[in-house]
């Protein structure tokens, strides 16, 4: 993964948060995906953001899990990308 | 507006919609209902909400038993999302647990373009905001009427 590289949702993405969790639905796939307060936590910065700022915005959160950020992080928009939710820009 | 895959009885002035897919056991829940609480819908019902307050709308889809007439329409007073277990027993929903269990029961023609996504994901919203949710586990030997009554008299439908 290019930490550096920028994301962007999908344009077949649907989605809402409410009480701090995410409901994404993939139009085309009609598939739905929901993600807890964490996921959704970086669900809300994902929109232009590169994996090194959603790992950034992670630990100023969650300090104490800092080491095990990146690997987190990664894994997480690994799946959104598999799930064709976000793309890389 | 969606429609929810649900049967409806009448409490009162509101309806109560019992949702979950086919075999879950709506028609079960309406069959063993209390006398004198007439069957609103019995396998499909159309939800929206209008000035903050949730309606059912019946509909004539599957619903030879129903006792509302299609096109009728009353508050919504609670849904309650059936699962069968041993044991009877009964949870709150949270608001986007419930959302997500609306949207999960809803029936729509497919695909839906993105808009028609968009105000699917807000119908369902709303509704999971403005109306109270709940689990219902229930077994064929239980009381489960009673559990329901209850949760409805503590939510004041």
């Amino acid at each position: 993964v290019d930490k550096d590289q920028k994301l962007r949702i999908g344009p077949d993405v649907a989605f809402r948060v409410i009480d701090g969790k995410a409901i994404l639905v993939n139009v085309r796939s009609n598939r739905m995906i929901v993600l807890n307060e964490t996921g959704a936590f970086l669900w809300q910065r994902v929109d232009g953001a590169t994996p090194q700022d959603l790992e950034a915005a992670f630990a100023e959160v969650f300090p104490d899990a800092r080491a095990a950020i990146p690997d987190d992080v990664e894994r997480f928009l690994l799946s959104l990308v598999d799930h064709d939710l976000v793309r890389w820009e | 507006m969606f429609l929810l895959h649900s049967a409806g009885v009448l409490v009162d002035d509101a309806v109560v919609l019992f949702s979950g897919p086919s075999g879950v056991g709506k028609s079960t829940i309406v069959a063993i209902r209390p006398d004198g609480r007439a069957v609103f819908t019995a396998d499909q019902t159309f939800v929206d909400v209008r000035s903050g307050a949730a309606l059912a709308h019946a509909t004539p889809v599957g619903d030879y038993l129903a006792e509302g007439r299609p096109g009728a329409r009353a508050r919504l007073g609670a849904v309650f999302f059936l699962e069968q277990g041993a044991e009877d027993r009964i949870r709150t929903l949270p608001p986007a647990t419930a959302s997500i269990r609306l949207l999960e029961n809803s029936l729509f023609r497919q695909p839906l373009t993105r808009e028609e996504y968009d105000n699917l994901l807000d119908a369902t919203v709303r509704v999971g905001q403005t109306v109270p949710c709940y689990e219902l586990v229930f077994s064929l030997h239980g009381s489960c009427w009673e559990l329901i009554e209850r949760a409805l008299r503590s939510s004041r439908v």
